[in-house]
């Protein structure tokens, strides 16, 4: 359908809407007309990307001067999706308004270990290596020597070191090559399909993707391409102020954002960043001898203050990280003396390094804040904050002119300047934290320091500043008054949209107890209880009988499923669980759990249903849905929170309650409680869907964790299921299936779904009668030309 | 199990009498379609009567002609307790009897072999479809009405009973969904002895469960260990693994059996393909790489913990086994006929591999949202048909087709290198190695060998002698057509020779017909090769006749064969005769 919203011709690619839909429409585009940024949390299940999509899609054909949207996702799955999804209404504005209308360049964009497709470098096993391989084929010096090579003549190719034509990524050079020729068509690409496309025309999938970002209409990617300085001042720096950027599951948006600015430092990366420093030593040795003036030429510039000024600016494949620094916090000026000549720069680094070994020998966990790190490191180690501020530009600028090629084997090292230049830069909103062990296994040392960022707003203040519309979204924003403060910024919009039903597809319950009368709780002392472990078993137990298909069950840790489930292995339970269900299990290695996951839903498709245990904060929590028969019914057991003795989270605590008055059992309830939502929230994606959301710990039957749950939820959350026995909550699951497997249809209530009568209704009698505006489409001029 | 309906047709009956309780009673002996029954003639006795199934009939015996009594024993599946004795009046109701039931046998074998079943069916038109010389010998004997169809192909059975026992078993067996499949044994409470008993399937459940437990099977037996020895160390192992109870293994035997069989990480090749065929939707590994690195980030910050230390210990066993247990149940059972452990993990191990690859082309992922789309078209409804009952009713009663070992190549060259470089070793001493044998045995035993490939060298370079149609410069000068057509005309002879000897003893009308109507296109054959070898110039008449001389020549047996049969069999022949100048009549 394409109707008129407020004078906008939207184009939806489905014959129906749902009224949330609308509303979240309205919402959107009044914040866009506003310029103003927005924060909308509508119900799971409601078709959020689609209408994200359809809204900004269609408000981009009608106003021309809007920017790219720039969508952002947690995990490359949703990635996935939302292209899949633009492509449906690309496929439907073709078919509504004409192939010019829909004409538009999507792509995803991702590291080079998923995008590559020469199978030299791609094969190389892990990202690091990747990324360390291609630099090592892709690099401007790398290229020039060999084209020197190729120009003095075939003859001396035999004793060429390392092999000369082994030594280039042919489809890095063709992209090359192909200069400004080498665009995408017009159309929708998945990481897949753009892969696809460089084997067919032999051109790097990975460069053509970052070059084509700022030709493109709708850009897709991770987070951390847009909030995380290293990252998206490569990437995202020549976006235009015009762009809509759209966080999608943005309930742990904080989380992401002060991530984006700690580090964490570990023996091993120590004894890795000794070692790249005799490295760098033996080279710098070897550049005097060999070509002093590159060195000479360092140093003029550096004293020039020409550090920031287009030298670092880099092209081509030896891209590294960039300054961890928020861009306006980098300083413009010229380099410390003390750093300029490279050997005393090194020397810098060493004494550094060697200060930090030093720091991790203690036995006991201390924690300062940086003003108090530095003043200590000067007095011990002599180096003073500005020099350390400036050690990121000035390892980057050395290695470039070294002509460094395997990068990789300096990560340790440039992990260490960063951790130098966010120490220097920042004294407020961020804690050193130094443990010398796990708190879980006091008895192993493992020494990290941690540089942990407290202020979530810190990494998304350049985001909201630099463009016009910032909107953050998800199924569980509640609070939705505390993530702009949280983030430091006032939206125009912000919004909390019911959910309206045909009839009660959710079904959350309130487990309190067992079918003896015992409470059941992952409270820390009652966690290890046999009896509630037993319970615990028993609900699932009860479950695997009574629902079809797929059940998920998340737990609050890995530390607890294991325990948990080790019992219930000795105890029987598990072997009663599988009488009805095969059982898949999240671990800690992505390949076996992707692994299982498939299957889980191969288990489902064949009807033979199965039970998928997973952990509240892991990645399957974060980025599968369990929607349809994959999930009919979710368990949450006990409340997800945090590891409440952690450091880092008690430093964070204290920040929040003194920076925004929030107070600690508050926000690790809130905490707790959208984890907890967005677990139980996976079951659901359209209305036809239906889910039993099961909360088993006796602790959320009290007000303040139920009512800090998302509305959706708590309309469905009456008496008669709360305060549940086991035996009590099966009998309610029982009615709920029975009566959810009647034959469906959305007549008998209007109100849950709009068709396009009804929608056309409603604009008109909103007054918005007139004629709409004309559809242009706005494609960069590169790709129009490459077209005609 | 007998259906009374099918069985009520009684077709033969005759007085005769049976020990009931160690005393001779009357009674009388009814031959029905499924069974030979007999029933004592005092109806009030009911414990008397006997029921012997025909088909189950192992021995069946006449007394001699001219005893005292005349008597007949039945016995059925080789057990002589359960026989049945009767004993008539009269040698002639007896061999009436004996009679009926030889016949009734005769018919329901023919029924049991009765018509191909569909999956055989569609190997044989596969098989024509494939190899163009089967069909074309299919179309100049089968379709030239020499050879009937099924004398064809029961000639060729061994091309494709295996694809049809694959298919032919009907319905996909599940696995039961336990995680410890009954491996703990059992302690006969006397001794310090602990029993266990493994099944086929019980193995092809280890080795599908445990690949490197099937590894270790492929490895070593029979090479390094028996097969009873490789079981007795497993069980022993996953015993005392069981009851050390996470503690340290005692012994180094101990410590190396735990070592064979546990657990071992995928390789890199399989872990690659694995990541390749996962779906985009759940692919948690992309979304890994697109992470930064290692350093980046917070380490200990209260929400995660799937950092877990390798000293804090490896992770409870059922962690390890759960996802793959459940990948095991879910493939079910492999559709082969397991007989014993080395199938068991060969089966274990294809099964595996080919649900791997059907993994890959993952369909497109749905995210439409359902309810807002329009009502799909409803698809018309689909004709139930039973395509093949056949299928269905043999695989519940059809007995395990034991598949046949395929012909296997003697190559004699890699074999006589083999030899020749071991005999080398045992000539220099000095290269010696570890050996179990007596040198001077292990010499003759060789030499013996090699005396015995020389023979069959010598032989096979005789056979490739004779063999001159792949004689190449002969070929090059012989025209292509009569060349093709001699090549065609000697596979149609060979396959009729080949029916030919089949029939012989030409004991029955019914091979008689055979023999008769073969050897008449024998004949035919004969004279058309005749006709094309004259029609040839005198330089390729030579070649042709020398190329034709071993087909003609048994041609010209097989021909000497079936007249002496005549003089042979003179009742067989004259029964032929006589049936065949009915039909004609």
């Amino acid at each position: 359908m394409d109707f008129n919203l407020e004078g906008l011709r939207v184009f939806f690619p489905y014959p129906q809407i749902y009224p949330e839909q609308l509303a979240m429409m309205t919402e959107f585009k009044r914040s866009l007309d506003a310029r103003g940024h927005g924060a909308i949390e509508m119900p799971t299940g409601t078709g959020k990307t689609i209408t994200v999509l359809s809204l900004c899609v269609s408000y981009q054909i009608a106003h021309p001067e809007c920017g790219k949207l720039i969508y952002c996702t947690r995990t490359v799955p949703e990635m996935e999706k939302v292209l899949a999804e633009c492509r449906t209404l690309e496929r439907f504005i073709a078919a509504r308004a004409g192939e010019d209308v829909a004409a538009m360049l999507a792509l995803g964009l991702s590291s080079r270990k998923n995008m590559c497709v020469n199978p030299r470098v791609v094969d190389e096993g892990s990202r690091e290596s990747v990324d360390g391989k291609c630099r090592r084929l892709t690099a401007s010096w790398v290229r020039e020597k060999r084209l020197e090579r190729e120009a003095r003549g075939a003859s001396e190719n035999e004793n060429v070191e390392d092999g000369g034509e082994g030594n280039c990524c042919e489809f890095f050079e063709d992209f090359e090559s192909a200069g400004e020729k080498a665009v995408l068509p017009p159309g929708v690409y998945t990481l897949h399909d753009l892969r696809a496309f460089g084997r067919t025309k032999k051109w790097c999938p990975y460069f053509l993707a970052r070059n084509m970002i700022s030709f493109a209409n709708v850009v897709v990617y991770n987070y951390q391409y847009m909030l995380d300085p290293k990252v998206a001042s490569l990437v995202s720096s020549s976006l235009e102020k015009e762009c809509i950027v759209v966080f999608d599951e943005a309930h742990n948006i904080d989380n992401v954002c002060i991530e984006a600015l700690s580090v964490n430092l570990r023996q091993q990366t120590l004894e890795n960043a000794g070692r790249s420093i005799t490295s760098l030593n033996t080279r710098i040795d070897r550049a005097k001898q060999t070509d002093e003036r590159r060195l000479r030429q360092e140093y003029e510039r550096l004293v020039n203050g020409l550090a920031q000024q287009g030298v670092l600016a880099r092209g081509g494949g030896e891209d590294v990280l960039m300054n961890p620094i928020i861009p306006d916090d980098i300083l413009r000026e010229a380099v410390p003396g003390n750093i300029r000549r490279a050997e005393h720069f090194v020397a810098v680094l060493k004494r550094f390094v060697e200060y930090l070994n030093m720091r991790l020998r203690s036995t006991q966990v201390e924690q300062e804040t940086p003003t108090a790190f530095l003043q200590h490191c000067a007095a011990n180690a002599g180096i003073d904050g500005k020099t350390l501020k400036f050690c990121y530009d000035r390892l980057t600028s050395l290695l470039k002119t070294l002509e460094v090629v395997d990068m990789d084997e300096f990560n340790a090292l440039s992990l260490v300047a960063n951790f130098a230049a966010l120490v220097g830069t920042y004294s407020n909103g961020f804690a050193l934290i130094l443990e010398p062990y796990d708190e879980r296994y006091p008895n192993i040392p493992d020494p990290v320091l941690q540089l942990a960022c407290l202020d979530a707003s810190l990494a998304i203040k350049p985001v909201f500043e630099r463009f016009q519309s910032v909107f953050i979204t998800s199924g569980t924003l509640s609070p939705i008054d505390l993530y702009p403060k949280l983030l430091g910024f006032n939206p125009v919009s912000v919004r909390s949209l019911a959910m309206t039903l045909t009839r009660d597809c959710l079904c959350p319950m309130v487990i309190t107890r067992g079918a003896d009368q015992q409470a059941v709780s992952t409270k820390f002392d009652m966690r290890d209880d046999p009896n509630v472990i037993q319970n615990y078993g028993r609900i699932l137990i009860g479950l695997a009988q009574t629902v079809p298909d797929g059940i998920v069950a998340f737990f609050v840790s890995y530390s607890y499923m294991e325990n948990i489930v080790s019992k219930w292995h000795e105890t029987g339970i598990l072997r009663e669980i599988m009488q009805h269900k095969l059982v898949f299990i999240e671990t800690t290695d992505v390949v076996e759990t992707s692994l299982a996951l498939d299957n889980y839903r191969r288990a489902c498709n064949c009807g033979r249903g199965a039970i998928f245990l997973s952990v509240a904060r892991g990645k399957v929590a974060e980025g599968i849905d369990f929607d349809r028969h994959y999930g009919r019914a979710v368990v949450m057991y006990g409340v997800p929170y945090q590891y409440t003795l952690s450091r880092i989270l008690r430093a964070r605590l204290e920040y929040l309650r003194e920076t925004f008055q929030i107070k600690e059992s508050d926000f690790l309830a809130f905490d707790a409680v959208r984890q907890a939502a967005q677990c139980v929230g996976r079951v659901i994606r359209s209305k036809k869907d239906y889910g039993l959301m099961v909360f088993a710990d006796k602790r959320y039957n009290s007000q303040d964790k139920r009512g800090k749950l998302p509305g959706w939820i708590t309309t469905h959350l009456r008496e008669e299921v709360l305060n549940l026995s086991t035996d009590m909550a099966m009998q309610v699951a029982r009615t709920f299936m029975r009566s959810m497997s009647q034959p469906f249809s959305h007549d008998e209530n209007t109100q849950s779904l709009l068709d396009q009568a009804m929608v056309d209704r409603l604009a008109v009698e909103g007054g918005w009668r007139e004629a709409l505006p004309a559809l242009s489409r706005k494609l960069a001029p590169e790709i129009t030309m490459h077209l005609s | 199990m007998i259906d009374a309906d099918v069985d009520d047709v009684v077709f033969h009956r005759c007085a005769c009498a049976s020990t009931v309780a160690g005393a001779k009673t009357r009674g009388e002996a009814c031959v029905r379609t499924r069974t030979v029954t007999w029933t004592p003639a005092d109806t009030g006795n009911l414990t008397g009567a006997k029921t012997v199934t025909l088909l189950s009939v192992t021995a069946h015996q006449r007394n001699k002609p001219g005893s005292a009594t005349a008597s007949l024993r039945l016995v059925p599946d080789n057990d002589a307790k359960r026989a049945l004795v009767l004993t008539f009046d009269a040698e002639s109701d007896r061999d009436g009897l004996s009679d009926a039931i030889k016949a009734q046998i005769r018919k329901l074998e023919e029924e049991m072999k009765g018509v191909p079943s569909a999956a055989e069916l569609e190997a044989r038109s596969q098989l024509l479809k494939t190899n163009v010389e089967i069909a074309q010998l299919y179309e100049e004997t089968v379709k030239a009405g020499v050879i009937s169809n099924e004398d064809f192909w029961e000639a060729r059975r061994n091309l494709f009973s295996d694809v049809v026992a694959r298919k032919a078993t009907g319905q996909k067996h599940g696995i039961e969904n336990t995680l410890d499949g009954d491996l703990k044994g059992a302690r006969d409470g006397m001794s310090d002895t602990v029993t266990c008993n493994l099944t086929n399937e019980k193995m092809h459940r280890i080795f599908a469960e445990r690949p490197s437990v099937r590894e270790a099977f492929l490895n070593n037996v029979p090479k390094k260990m028996t097969e009873r020895e490789f079981w007795t160390r497993f069980l022993r192992s996953e015993y005392f693994k069981q009851m050390r109870a996470g503690a340290p293994p005692q012994g180094e035997e101990e410590a190396a059996d735990l070592a064979l069989f546990a657990r071992k990480p995928p390789d890199a090749t399989t872990v690659k393909a694995q990541i390749k065929a996962i779906e985009p939707g759940v692919n948690l590994k992309a979304d890994l790489d697109d992470g930064l690195g290692e350093g980046y980030g917070l380490l200990r910050d209260g929400s995660r913990d799937d950092r877990r230390p390798k000293e804090a210990g490896p992770l409870p066993e059922v962690f390890l086994e759960l996802n793959h247990h459940a990948a095991v149940v879910l493939r079910g059972q492999p559709q082969v006929n397991i007989v014993d452990a080395r199938t068991a993990a060969i089966a274990a191990r294809d099964h595996e591999k080919s649900a791997e690859s059907a993994r890959i082309g993952f369909e497109e992922p749905d995210y439409s949202i359902d309810d807002l789309a329009a009502p799909k078209p409803a698809a018309p409804p689909k004709e139930l048909k039973i395509r093949d009952s056949h299928q269905y009713f043999s695989s519940i009663a059809e007995e395990p087709v034991v598949s046949k070992p395929s012909k296997t190549h003697v190559v004699i060259e890699p074999f006589k290198e083999a030899v020749t470089s071991a005999l080398s070793t045992l000539q220099h001493p000095e290269k010696k190695q570890k050996r179990a044998l007596d040198p001077d045995i292990a010499l003759q035993v060789l030499k013996e060998v090699t005396q015995s490939l020389a023979k069959v060298e010598d032989l096979s370079a005789q056979f490739a002698s004779q063999q001159s149609f792949s004689n190449a410069d002969d070929v090059a000068a012989f025209p292509e057509n009569v060349n093709e057509q001699l090549r065609r005309s000697a596979a149609t002879g060979g396959e009729l020779l080949r029916q030919f000897w089949m029939s012989t003893p030409m004991i029955t009308s019914v091979r008689w017909e055979k023999a008769t109507k073969v050897c008449k296109s024998v004949e035919i054959l004969y004279d058309k090769l005749e006709g094309v070898k004259s029609s040839l110039p005198s330089a390729h008449r030579h070649i042709a006749s020398q190329r034709l001389r071993p087909l003609l020549g048994a041609f010209d047996s097989a021909l000497t064969f079936y007249d002496d049969e005549k003089t042979r069999r003179p009742q067989a022949y004259a029964d032929f005769e006589k049936t065949a100048t009915q039909e004609n009549s």
